[in-house]
């Protein structure tokens, strides 16, 4: 209550008052110090006064500590979302688990992912949809398109966990077209669509300056053309090419075609790209299928047009995909978790 | 990640246990693999044995499903007949899986499959299809595959 130190202080001042002894020793008892002078006791009233007034001070909302229905961590109310998130107002889960929840969502969702699937992780409703004054103004790199939906959580998230899911939402709708690809830098797992014409493309992301053609960085000097006739075996490309067809299965959803490895798990396949739910026993490996395919052309009795038309279809997008696989190849073969195949992903 | 979490669905399960289900750790300092004990639900094809299960939580938990799979062989439309033993809960896929869904209701749920098959969502054709039109047949195997596999 009273400091001894000031005590001190004052008696070496020479200034001697025997009430102040006084003070400290009778501290505890209140009708001693009615006793007091006035000033004294006005000092000692406002010494009893402050922690009272601490007390009466009602605790801030942000410095209870609640219960994550995720996590199961006490946190303070500061980590959970200001703002109700859905129609039903739940408010036990807190931004952390919001945040990997997304984070999650964005690389194992199905098809092009979307912020209009999020739910509530309490009552599983969709989230609310926020005004456009939650968006950022520029929400990532100017190569990238932005976002198609406008429905994002940035209100919740700070802002650079925002532009980095926008940027992998952008990257996940240009994985769908047909001239996106990876960026051969073993550094880099960033991707881009690469012009028509030309072969001498620049990584967005890491400044790779890289041959479209050949996947090495770019020939100074050369034309694609002669740079093949100089560098005639590509032999490391032909092996793994070969992997490919020895381990890997196209996804049969049309339009889709992504091949596939599968390292684990029932045989109840789930494709991350369009979806599909299909059976690994019942597609056939790459290899064989084409070779199924080519004798069914020289017999000239293929199955009916339509079948026959998929196999083709796949051919051509098998060239499109097996590109990015070679970076794969010595760095690790796609992860197979039960029931989904996780093909090349970002980050 | 969420140590917390796991280390209260573990303690919540090992206060209150599920009927016929034990759980132990094999390994104490790791808290993502569990090792279950089931017994075969009673009136089910698999009633008296004792079946082995691992379950294995991802380390991001709980915002990706746990795996389980039977160490036990079974005979089960929904089981792989292989040495993995993976099951197929449609509860347990990464687009159905809910980050608010605990392990006993994992758990339940694959002892409800023991009880039930679903030889729609099967994993074994050939068992599934004998399942559907050859129930006897289904239910002499399955019962000497206890016996061989599965016994107390």
């Amino acid at each position: 209550m009273v400091d001894l130190r000031s005590l001190k202080r004052t008696t070496r001042s020479g200034i001697r008052d025997p009430s102040l002894a006084y003070l400290v020793t009778k501290q505890d008892d209140p009708e001693a110090l009615l006793t007091l002078r006035g000033r004294r006791h006005a000092n000692e009233h406002k010494v009893k006064k402050l922690p009272d007034r601490k007390k009466e001070k009602k605790p801030r909302k942000i410095d209870l500590y609640r219960e994550c229905k995720i996590c199961a961590e006490d946190k303070r109310g500061l980590f959970f979302p200001k703002r109700p998130l859905c129609p039903s107002n739940c408010s036990s889960v807190c931004k952390p688990c919001y945040q990997s929840y997304i984070n999650e969502k964005f690389f194992t969702s199905t098809g092009t992912p979307d912020w209009s699937d999020l739910t509530c992780l309490e009552c599983h409703l969709p989230l609310l949809p926020l005004t456009d004054n939650d968006l950022p103004s520029n929400p990532s790199a100017s190569s990238i398109p932005p976002p198609t939906s406008p429905n994002t959580l940035a209100a919740i998230l700070p802002k650079p966990f925002f532009t980095r899911p926008s940027k992998i939402l952008a990257f996940r709708i240009n994985q769908s077209l047909p001239n996106f690809r990876f960026c051969p830098s073993p550094t880099c797992t960033w991707g881009q669509l690469w012009p028509p014409n030309s072969a001498e493309v620049t990584c967005v992301e890491c400044g790779f300056h890289y041959c479209a053609t050949h996947l090495i960085p770019w020939h100074t000097g050369y034309s694609c053309a002669r740079y093949e006739d100089s560098h005639p075996g590509a032999a490391v490309k032909q092996s793994s090419e070969e992997r490919i067809k020895k381990v890997g299965k196209q996804c049969p959803g049309v339009g889709c075609g992504w091949v596939v490895e599968k390292d684990g798990g029932c045989n109840h396949m789930y494709c991350a790209r369009c979806g599909l739910n299909w059976g690994w026993d019942d597609v056939k490996y790459l290899g064989e299928a084409e070779a199924a395919a080519t004798k069914d052309d020289h017999n000239g009795k293929g199955d009916d047009q339509g079948g026959q038309g998929q196999v083709q279809q796949q051919q051509q997008q098998q060239q499109q995909q097996q590109q990015p696989q070679h970076q794969l190849e010595g760095v690790a073969a796609p992860v197979t978790a039960d029931h989904e195949t996780q093909q090349q992903r970002p980050r | 990640m969420s140590q917390k979490r796991i280390a209260k669905e573990f303690g919540d399960l090992q206060k209150t246990p599920l009927d016929g289900i034990k759980i132990i750790l094999p390994n104490e300092a790791d808290m993502l693999q569990w090792q279950i004990t089931m017994e075969g639900p009673k009136g089910s094809a698999y009633e008296g044995g004792n079946f082995v299960l691992s379950l294995s939580l991802p380390k991001e938990y709980p915002f990706k499903p746990p795996t389980l799979s039977f160490k036990t062989k079974i005979y089960h439309p929904n089981v792989t007949n292989d040495d993995k033993g993976s099951m197929c809960l449609g509860l347990l896929r990464p687009d159905e899986w809910k980050p608010s869904s605990k392990i006993d209701t994992v758990l339940e749920f694959a002892r409800g499959l023991l009880v039930d098959p679903q030889p729609d969502d099967a994993v074994e054709q050939g068992i599934a299809r004998e399942y559907r039109e050859n129930r006897k047949e289904f239910l002499k195997t399955a019962k000497a595959w206890v016996k061989q596999y599965a016994k107390k």
